[in-house]
C-alpha cells in the first residue's frame, strides 16, 4: 500500500502499530541536542528538564519527532 | 465515531489551535477518544509532525457493485488498480437489494448509504482524484447521487452492466469533466439492461446498447452482464487500468465486428414501447388463467 494522503499513512501506520510489527517511539529533543524518548504521544509531559543544560525545556511540536522501530529486530 | 470524524476534528483542531499550544490540545482531544482510534490519531500526529503533504497525484477508485455480484469482482479490481502508484480502491457495498426492491420504486436506502461513504472517503483525502467503477445497480446507485450530491464528483467514471437511461442527462450533471472521461462498456450478450428496462422503472438499456450521445463513451464487448471480471478475460487489465492511470482509453475490436441489434429488441430496449408490450403480455395473461379457472 502505498501512501498518497496523510489519512493513508495513518491508517498505515496503525495497522502495522496495531500489528506489531513497528513500535512507536516519541523523542524530545532537548536545546543541547541530546533527547529523551517515550512511548506514545500521550506519556508526554508539558514541561521536561535538559539534564545537559539544567533548564526546563517546553514540550511542542517544534522538538518533538517519532520514530518507528521494528518489532522483529528487538530482543524478546 | 467513525475513523473519518476522527480525521476531520484533527485536522480541525491542528489548524485552528496556535503551535505553541498544538500539542496539549491534541493530547486533551485524544483522551476523549475511544482506545480504537488512538493508533490512528497517532499515525495522523506522525505525518503533521513530519511534514507530509497530500499528493495531488493521489487517487481514490470507488467501486459499487451491483445486486447480484455481492461484491466480489470488487477483489479483482483492486488488486489490480491499487497496483498503481498512489492509488486507493475504495470498494462499498450495501445491504441487499432483492429482485423485488430492484423493479419497485423504493430504492433510496442504498443511494443514501453508497452517498455518504463516498462523501467520507472524499473528507478523508480532500485533495485526492476522485474516479468511480460502477456495475450494473451500482451504476442507477450513480446516477441518482450525481443530480443530488453536487458536492460529489468524478475525474472519470467506468459504467459496465450499466442499467442508467440511455437519456439520462450527463451534460448537465458532469459539467466539470474534461472530453472522453466517462467510459460505457456494453456486453452485446447481456440481457439483463434490457429487461430492467421492460419491467421497471427508472432503468435503461445502457448497458446493452449504449448512450450513443456525445458526453460518453460506448465501448463494445462480446461479453454477458459481468463478463468484465472474468479474470481470464483481463477487461480490467487491458481496458480500465490505462483509463484510471492516464486516460487512455483502449478501443475494443468488437465495436466493429458486433452483430447488428434486431429490431425486436430495439423496441424491447424503448421504454415505452418495451414496457407497454410487457405489460400488455402479463395482463392479457392474467385475463386469459383468470377465465381459464373462473
Amino acid at each position: 500500500m502505498q501512501a498518497g494522503s496523510t489519512s493513508r499513512l495513518a491508517r498505515l501506520v496503525s495497522i502495522l502499530v496495531e500489528g506489531e510489527i513497528i513500535r512507536r517511539e516519541v523523542v524530545v529533543r532537548f536545546p543541547s541536542g541530546s533527547g529523551i524518548t517515550f512511548e506514545s504521544y500521550s506519556d508526554l509531559p508539558f514541561l521536561i528538564r535538559d539534564p545537559d543544560r539544567d533548564i526546563d525545556v517546553r514540550v511542542t511540536e517544534e522538538n518533538i519527532e517519532a520514530s518507528y522501530i521494528l518489532v522483529t529486530n528487538e530482543v524478546s | 465515531m467513525k475513523s473519518v470524524d476522527v480525521f476531520r476534528i484533527f485536522n480541525s483542531t491542528w489548524d485552528n489551535s496556535y503551535p505553541d499550544k498544538r500539542l496539549s490540545q491534541l493530547q486533551s482531544l485524544r483522551q476523549t477518544l475511544d482506545s480504537e482510534h488512538h493508533e490512528f490519531f497517532d499515525g495522523m500526529l506522525d505525518a503533521k509532525l513530519a511534514g507530509i503533504q497530500d499528493l495531488a497525484t493521489a487517487t481514490v477508485v470507488i467501486l459499487i457493485h451491483g445486486i447480484q455480484t455481492d461484491g466480489a469482482w470488487q477483489k479483482i479490481v483492486e488488486k489490480e488498480i491499487g497496483s498503481l502508484p498512489h492509488t486507493n480502491v475504495i470498494g462499498l457495498g450495501y445491504e441487499c437489494v432483492s429482485p423485488l426492491q430492484l423493479a419497485s420504486p423504493i430504492r433510496r436506502a442504498p443511494i443514501e448509504k453508497i452517498k455518504q461513504d463516498i462523501r467520507d472517503a472524499r473528507a478523508r483525502e480532500p485533495a485526492a482524484r476522485f474516479m468511480v467503477i460502477a456495475h450494473s445497480f451500482g451504476s442507477y446507485i450513480l446516477s441518482r447521487i450525481l443530480p443530488s450530491a453536487t458536492d460529489i464528483s468524478f475525474e472519470r467514471i467506468i459504467l459496465c452492466g450499466c442499467i442508467i437511461p440511455t437519456n439520462y442527462p450527463w451534460g448537465h450533471y458532469t459539467r466539470q469533466m474534461a472530453p472522453k472521461s466517462i467510459l460505457n462498456d456494453v456486453g452485446t450478450r447481456d440481457f439483463y439492461p434490457v429487461m430492467a428496462t421492460f419491467t421497471s422503472f427508472g432503468y435503461g438499456s445502457s448497458g446493452r446498447k449504449g448512450f450513443q450521445n456525445p458526453h460518453i463513451k460506448d465501448r463494445y464487448f462480446d461479453y454477458g452482464h459481468s463478463d468484465f471480471f472474468v479474470p481470464e478475460k483481463k477487461h480490467v487489465e487491458t481496458y480500465w487500468k490505462p483509463f484510471i492511470k492516464q486516460g487512455e482509453i483502449i478501443e475494443s475490436k468488437w465495436d466493429q465486428e458486433k452483430p447488428k441489434t434486431g429490431i425486436t429488441l430495439l423496441m424491447l430496449c424503448h421504454p415505452y414501447i418495451g414496457r407497454t408490450l410487457f405489460y400488455a403480455i402479463i395482463i392479457s395473461l392474467a385475463i386469459v388463467l383468470t377465465l381459464y379457472f373462473l
